[in-house]
């Protein structure tokens, strides 16, 4: 029945007004994603504003595709220059630019295409596969769960930052704050507004994620060096696509790579940046006599890519079902369909099933256009990396002020924009969490609506209540699991790096936060 | 100072925080202040927990001395951001694309840019596709003012 209806929105992707924005949205990841100190996120955040003038499908399709494309271009770089364009690339930077330095950075690149546009594939036939029964799960949910699951969204996000989990739990129940900020639709009552009118209608979305996101970054590079050029490119030739040979030699690894990335990308407290620890860490102990660890074995670097885009479908399944997101950029996608006047769960499935399987589709094609796009411009969006980062901070704030004004008109989102972008540089500075800030006033409104219905229908004795409801008793275990793992996630990817330092014997190199 | 005291005031100036908003949630009628109450008496607990952790010395660096570096280079996020307000400010007046090229030019110059040509051709590209791209294709009101 679900397939039935997910083949019958396949027709969809023949529409032009789908395949520019597709296009527009992989192109705006592939630069992106491969100049090192942008990220995902900020590229989505961006779209936003520019979204605003197309259909909801649209808006998102470009959002996915962005998405998709931005994390596998964060190995242009990685494999280039030694710099991750994104936190996803980190590991793909250690075999990458080692091979590029024994002059296979064309085999490299095009092992990263093969094992990312396959990985991607996969990643979106699961998405539309089991996001659809598993959002029949929502249907079952009362006020209890509601509040919970905003609840397990926070924690997760919190679990997935880097820096503390306390910072990140922090930072979550401060944008649930915010999310109150404005008139008490029960009551009628202002809260928290110190008399500012514009702050009667409540802090908006996109200002926030746009700060956060976009502002911060801005911010952050204005205090970096700016970037040097790529050496040794000039006289590449760029045949992206591999052989069958070499996509046989590599399909252990690519497998191990895939499944790492599937898993991980569905469960909400990892996402790709993990996956590809683990993926790179589980191939150097799978690894034989003779394999060049940390000397450019293109075996790690198949894996590391095959993980990172695995696990970008699969993150948006609790996206979709649940209003959870895998990972930062899934939190600024579930954003932007609160924006575009959308709610995650089974009513979204069943009002809107338009949306969410156009998206889908959506986002499996655009993984095969990622590919076909990157073979034909990969050389020159090699040569983007090179711009510098004093040119490249006004310009985001450019963006960023007009997304924000051409979107309300209205200057005060603008100074609104401006305050959450030095709180989320703060904020990545001390190791907070603006995702989570985002989250929690993506959330507040679920959240808040379910603490007082269950504060109405449990007779003011909500904990008994909901110790009664096996749905939220279950969630409850959950968060407790989310937490447990997040303590010990530290543990577990440090270990991971530990045995992939004592083989190559080279730091992993970090990068910005892109899951 | 070491990083013990850093966060030490930090997680202070938290708890204070989240002590005035549970004050005044617990005014707001109707259930108005459950969800500012359920934020800020978590954060409250968050926050004696981080300080109860790193005064144990349960949380690695904690003793790692301070260091404020008033250097320019860490000081231009404070340069930009001052840019942006004025930018925000002068753009009704002055016009939408004259403020974006004034901008783009001295924010670029206040980071260290002194490739003059490369700043011409990015500026003058922008300025043309932001037109292009708002004004033509999507139709967006931009501010206008003396200038364009």
């Amino acid at each position: 029945m679900n397939i039935e209806v997910a083949l019958s929105y396949a027709g969809m992707l023949a529409s032009w007004d789908i395949i520019w924005v597709m296009l527009v949205g992989v192109a705006v990841g592939l630069v992106i994603g491969a100049i090192p100190g942008l990220s995902p996120p900020m590229a989505i955040a961006l779209m936003i504003p520019v979204s605003f003038h197309l259909a909801a499908e649209q808006a998102l399709v470009m959002m996915v595709s962005c998405y998709a494309a931005g994390i596998y271009a964060g190995s242009f770089s990685a494999i280039l220059l030694r710099a991750p364009g994104t936190s996803a690339s980190a590991a793909t930077a250690i075999e990458g630019f080692e091979l590029t330095r024994r002059g296979k950075a064309v085999q490299a690149i095009r092992i990263s295409t093969f094992a990312s546009v396959v990985g991607g594939i996969i990643s979106g036939l699961v998405l539309l596969l089991l996001a659809p029964p598993l959002a029949k799960v929502s249907l079952l949910f009362g006020p209890a769960e509601y509040f919970l699951i905003a609840i397990l969204g926070l924690t997760a996000i919190a679990a997935v930052s880097f820096g503390s989990l306390l910072k990140g739990l922090i930072s979550g129940l401060f944008g649930l704050f915010l999310s109150g900020v404005g008139i008490d639709l029960y009551s009628g009552y202002p809260r928290f507004t110190f008399g500012v009118t514009e702050l009667m209608s409540g802090i908006g979305i996109m200002p926030a994620i746009i700060g956060l996101f976009a502002f911060a970054q801005a911010l952050e590079l204005a205090v970096g060096s700016p970037l040097t050029t790529i050496s040794g490119t000039k006289s590449l030739s760029w045949r992206v696509w591999p052989d069958w040979k070499e996509v046989w030699y590599l399909r252990w690894s690519l497998i191990r790579g895939w499944a790492t990335g599937l898993g991980l990308g569905i469960i909400p407290a990892a996402g790709a940046s993990v996956a590809q620890w683990i993926a790179y860490a589980w191939e150097i102990r799978n690894g034989k006599a003779g394999d060049q660890f940390g000397r450019g074995e293109i075996k790690g670097l198949a894996a590391c890519e095959g993980s990172n885009n695995g696990a970008t479908g699969t993150s948006l399944i609790p996206m979709f079902v649940l209003g959870i997101p895998g990972g930062i950029s899934a939190a600024v996608i579930l954003g932007a369909l609160i924006v575009h006047g959308l709610q995650p769960g089974m009513r979204l499935f069943q009002t809107r099933p338009d949306v969410v399987y156009t998206v889908m589709w959506g986002f499996l094609l655009a993984n095969l256009v990622m590919g076909f796009a990157a073979a034909i411009v990969a050389r020159t969006i090699a040569y983007l990396t090179i711009l510098p980062s004093g040119v490249l901070s006004p310009l985001i704030i450019v963006f960023c002020v007009i997304g924000t004004y051409a979107n309300s008109n209205n200057l005060f989102d603008v100074w609104l924009m401006v305050g959450f972008g030095v709180l989320g540089f703060y904020m990545q500075r001390h190791n907070f969490s603006p995702a989570g800030v985002l989250l929690g006033l993506v959330l507040g409104p679920t959240a808040e609506n379910g603490l007082r219905d269950l504060l109405v229908v449990s007779h003011g004795n909500p904990v008994l209540f909901t110790l009664q409801r096996p749905i939220a008793l279950a969630i409850l275990a959950t968060i407790a699991l989310v937490l447990f793992y997040s303590t010990r996630q530290r543990k577990w990817e440090e270990d991971s790096m530990r045995d992939v330092d004592s083989v190559t014997g080279q730091p992993p190199t970090g990068g910005e936060h892109a899951r | 100072m070491t990083r013990l005291w850093g966060d030490v005031i930090t997680a202070a100036v938290i708890m204070a925080l989240s002590v005035y908003v549970i004050v005044q949630a617990l005014d707001l009628p109707l259930g108005g202040g459950a969800m500012p109450l359920f934020a800020a008496g978590f954060i409250l607990v968050l926050a004696i927990a981080w300080i109860v952790r790193d005064v144990l010395g349960l949380n690695p660096g904690t003793g790692e001395r301070l260091s404020f570096d008033w250097s320019y280079d860490n000081l231009k996020p404070l340069v930009i951001v001052a840019l942006t307000v004025a930018y925000a400010l002068l753009m009704t007046v002055i016009g939408f694309f004259a403020t974006t090229a004034l901008f783009v030019v001295l924010g670029s110059l206040a980071l260290g840019t002194r490739n003059l040509r490369l700043l011409t051709i990015t500026t003058v590209a922008l300025v043309v596709l932001m037109y292009a791209f708002f004004v033509i294709a999507l139709g967006t009101n931009l501010p206008r003012g003396l200038l364009i």
